[in-house]
């Protein structure tokens, strides 16, 4: 869906902002963009929709070279999320959502009705806020609309500076919580660009840790974790190591490590296997939980599952 | 005495005329506004895409700005001639700075994240312009616009000078004539004007232009039917154009005296002094108001016009000197009476032309004149005592006063100082009642209406009569003042009506009455 074939950035004759970066976004995937700031990430990004212009390499979308097409009708169709939202403060909220279909000459009413639409999915109810002007919203509702209006025409690409980066860190979690369960996502080929490692694992298919301008890793977070390519990548996660782990990790990953103890009461709580170690190890704080996976059922309390996952490290 | 006129009797009297004036000055403010707006916002558009050329672009206009009004308005006469069009491009110049600037930093102001988020989402360029920087901007493009409008509200009253018309006719003829009621009557509503532009632009300033976009549409036609009132008083024509001086607009020895006494119609502008000459020789003027030994009546080959109804007050030159001085010094008053009927009115106007256009210093002058009227002397021993001549600020002064000193010291045991350029009549005559000067040259109408404030009955009575008005100022200085007139030099410095000589020749006109029955006829 989208591709970067040896792309270069230059900031004057020095200072190299991107260099030499190819990678691909596959369609309905989620790629996150990782790294400290000045790594290159929000650079690589606005190359993609021709905010910034690449010294060299060749940029697909939809396989097409981006360089042919003209950048506004490009942009109309690459739903862009940015940290400070960049709401019009003169537009109305469902003025604002309605940019990009408008400029795509879409009918008033069929304008109107995805308005309604999105607003609703995104909890904020159209009869209370569509005449509301941004400055009169909260910071995670201004986000909200922002992220409505990204995806107002249904472009199948997104693309998100930070999209979080400005939230206090409570509606940080809360938005991406909801962010995480919007079905409009669900077919959206997203490259989404973060310094939060944490949010980079929750959201990420897979991860494209970055620095200097370079790529230091791509794939997905357990690679990262447990396969990483060299000592920058070990260092830059180290810090949330054993958090990042065990959110990363599933029970069924741990399965075969897991000891098999005979299940003693019915009462315990029921997990999946699909449950990450993380959410497990808050379950059993309390007592231990059982676990299904493929007809078969295992009791999992603290010891035991700290020490499947030393067995899945070796 | 008559009743005292109050500013109210003078707007009622002169209603036709304000509100032809302020209609006048509506439309040069709006016409140079609306003129600086089609011109400065797109230039400020312009600067702030091509940041280079901000520099360039503000520094001209914030030149244009600190150059002082009444000289910008100098400037516009060699290219444009006199009007209102070098008044319109004066104020438009005037109004470029703070609507180029308001609207480059109203622009350049919008927050970068709005304006990426819009290029993000696929504006073009025209359409971010028009959807997202403009209407972001306009509250500060409008505060500029109204900046602009009020500082031309007040520089249009300067517009009078060069005969553009506008309520600085009524300011400045108000100062000239010492009518405060005149300066009223053109200062607050002047005043009034930019207070009620500056609010009406302000409603304007925050509205909402996404809901009022018909507003947006009629503020340009607003303007220019604001611009239009300019064109509303030209409406009266006559064959001839005469140029006058506020002062003499107003005075019955002027105009009123033009249209009571001769029963002159004619189509009049406002014009400052200082440009008048040469508009009248530059054709863009027919006649104009002058005083008739002004050394520029001869630079620009101007003819006076014969005033055969006498209304113009007789202004013969004599030296006034103290009693006490004349008394002391027995021999000064034969000295200085030498040069009575010794200098007409054309000798007098050549004396003034040498100095203020051929630049010749008085000094020079002055003994260039002695010598050929075989009156000069060399100076004496000088240590008799000292005499302190004053002179106003106007030529005739400065060469008199050096005609006296030559004099005395040629004629007399006695020295002389002068001290010229003491200001006006005022000044002049303080100095000569508080001893600080013992002489200086006068003039008999100034004597008679300035000094002594004759009653208008008096004056009327002898005003034709230069004799009676010599003999009357003589006696009333000798009676307040113990001032004594000496014999009269010879020529009459007063106000006249003047025209080019080749044109007078060509329509056989050498007297107002002349003049009035030609421009009468159509």
């Amino acid at each position: 869906m989208i591709k970067l074939d040896h792309v270069s950035k230059n900031f004057g004759p020095e200072k190299k902002a991107v260099n030499d970066i190819s990678f691909e976004v596959h369609p309905g995937e989620t790629l996150v963009l990782l790294g400290t700031s000045g790594c290159g990430k929000t650079t690589t990004l606005r190359m993609i929709n021709r905010l910034l212009e690449a010294d060299s390499g060749h940029i697909f979308v939809n396989g097409k070279e981006i360089k042919t097409l003209a950048p506004e009708l490009l942009r109309r169709n690459i739903g862009y999320v940015l940290q400070n939202t960049g709401l019009f403060p003169h537009y109305t909220v469902s003025e604002n959502i309605g940019i990009v279909p408008a400029l795509l000459n879409w009918d008033k009413t069929r304008i109107r009705e995805r308005t309604i639409t999105l607003m609703d999915k995104l909890r904020l109810p159209a009869a209370g806020y569509s005449n509301v002007y941004p400055h009169q919203l909260s910071g995670g509702q201004q986000q909200r609309v922002g992220l409505a209006r990204a995806l107002a025409a249904d472009a199948p690409v997104l693309l998100m500076d930070e999209p979080f980066g400005a939230l206090d860190p409570l509606t940080r979690i809360s938005v991406r919580r909801e962010f995480k369960a919007l079905d409009e996502l669900n077919n959206k080929t997203i490259i989404l660009v973060t310094h939060d490692v944490e949010e980079a694992f929750e959201l990420g298919n897979r991860i494209c840790l970055m620095n200097e301008g370079r790529i230091q890793q791509l794939g997905a977070p357990l690679e990262l974790l447990f396969h990483p390519a060299n000592d920058f990548v070990r260092s830059f996660l180290d810090p949330q190591r054993l958090q990042l782990e065990l959110k990363a990790l599933k029970i069924k990953d741990l399965w075969t490590w897991i000891p098999d103890k005979p299940a003693t009461t019915d009462n315990a709580r029921l997990l999946t296997a699909e449950n990450s170690c993380w959410e497990a190890l808050d379950a059993i704080t309390s007592q231990p939980v059982t676990v299904m996976h493929n007809q078969a059922k295992k009791i999992i309390d603290g010891n035991g599952l700290m020490e499947a996952v030393a067995a899945y490290k070796q | 005495m008559e009743p005292k006129e109050t500013l109210f009797d003078f707007v009622q009297q002169q209603s036709g005329k304000l509100l032809e004036q302020t209609l006048t000055h509506t439309g040069l403010t709006f016409i140079s506004v609306l003129l600086a707006v089609a011109i400065g916002v797109p230039a400020g558009i312009l600067i702030t895409r091509r940041k280079k050329l901000s520099g360039l672009v503000l520094g001209f206009a914030g030149v244009m700005q600190t150059i002082p009004s009444i000289a910008l308005l100098g400037f516009m006469i060699p290219l444009l001639g006199i009007g209102p069009k070098p008044a319109i491009v004066a104020l438009f110049l005037y109004a470029l700075l703070p609507i180029i600037r308001n609207t480059f930093t109203g622009i350049s102001g919008v927050d970068p994240s709005i304006t990426e988020a819009a290029t993000g989402m696929g504006l073009s360029k025209r359409q971010l312009l028009y959807k997202v920087q403009l209407p972001l901007a306009l509250p500060v493009i409008m505060a500029g616009i109204r900046t602009a409008t009020v500082i031309n509200v007040g520089v249009a009253t300067l517009a009078a000078y060069i005969a553009a018309g506008g309520l600085g006719e009524f300011i400045f003829g108000g100062i000239a004539l010492n009518n405060t009621n005149m300066m009223l009557a053109g200062a607050i509503p002047a005043a009034l004007l930019a207070i009620l532009f500056d609010w009406l632009l302000s409603l304007l300033q925050h509205i909402n232009v996404r809901k009022a976009r018909k507003t947006v549409y009629i503020l340009p036609v607003i303007f220019l039917a604001l611009s239009s009132f300019y064109l509303v008083p030209d409406t009266y024509n006559s064959k001839m154009l005469a140029g006058f001086t506020p002062e003499f607009m107003g005075r019955k020895d002027g105009y009123l005296g033009l249209k009571s006494v001769y029963g002159l119609r004619i189509r009049t502008l406002v014009i400052s002094d200082m440009i008048m000459y040469k508009a009248a020789w530059e054709k863009k003027l027919d006649v104009i108001s002058g005083s008739s030994t002004d050394g520029r009546v001869k630079a620009f080959d101007l003819v006076v016009l014969e005033d055969d109804k006498h209304i113009f007050p007789p202004y013969y030159a004599a030296p006034i000197v103290k009693n006490e001085t004349l008394q002391k010094y027995p021999e000064l008053e034969p000295a200085l009476n030498l040069l009575s009927g010794t200098i007409n009115d054309s000798i007098m106007t050549d004396l003034n032309y040498r100095v203020d256009y051929l630049k010749q210093n008085p000094e020079k002058v002055a003994k260039d004149f002695l010598v050929a009227h075989q009156l000069w002397k060399p100076a004496g021993t000088g240590t008799k005592g000292s005499i302190r001549i004053g002179s106003k600020i106007f030529g005739d002064g400065y060469i008199l006063a050096n005609m006296y000193k030559m004099l005395i010291e040629g004629y007399t045991d006695l020295s002389a100082v002068t001290k010229t350029g003491l200001g006006g009549t005022k000044i002049v005559f303080d100095a000569l009642t508080n001893d600080q000067i013992d002489m200086y040259p006068e003039y008999t109408g100034t004597g008679l209406l300035v000094i002594l404030q004759t009653p208008q009955q008096v004056t009327d009575s002898i005003i034709s009569d230069s004799k009676k008005v010599y003999d009357y100022v003589s006696a009333g200085f000798q009676k307040q003042y113990g001032i004594k007139w000496l014999k009269p030099i010879g020529f009459n410095n007063t106000y006249a009506l003047m025209m080019r000589r080749t044109a007078a020749a060509e329509l056989h006109i050498s007297s107002i009455s002349a003049f009035t029955h030609y421009v009468n006829q159509q």
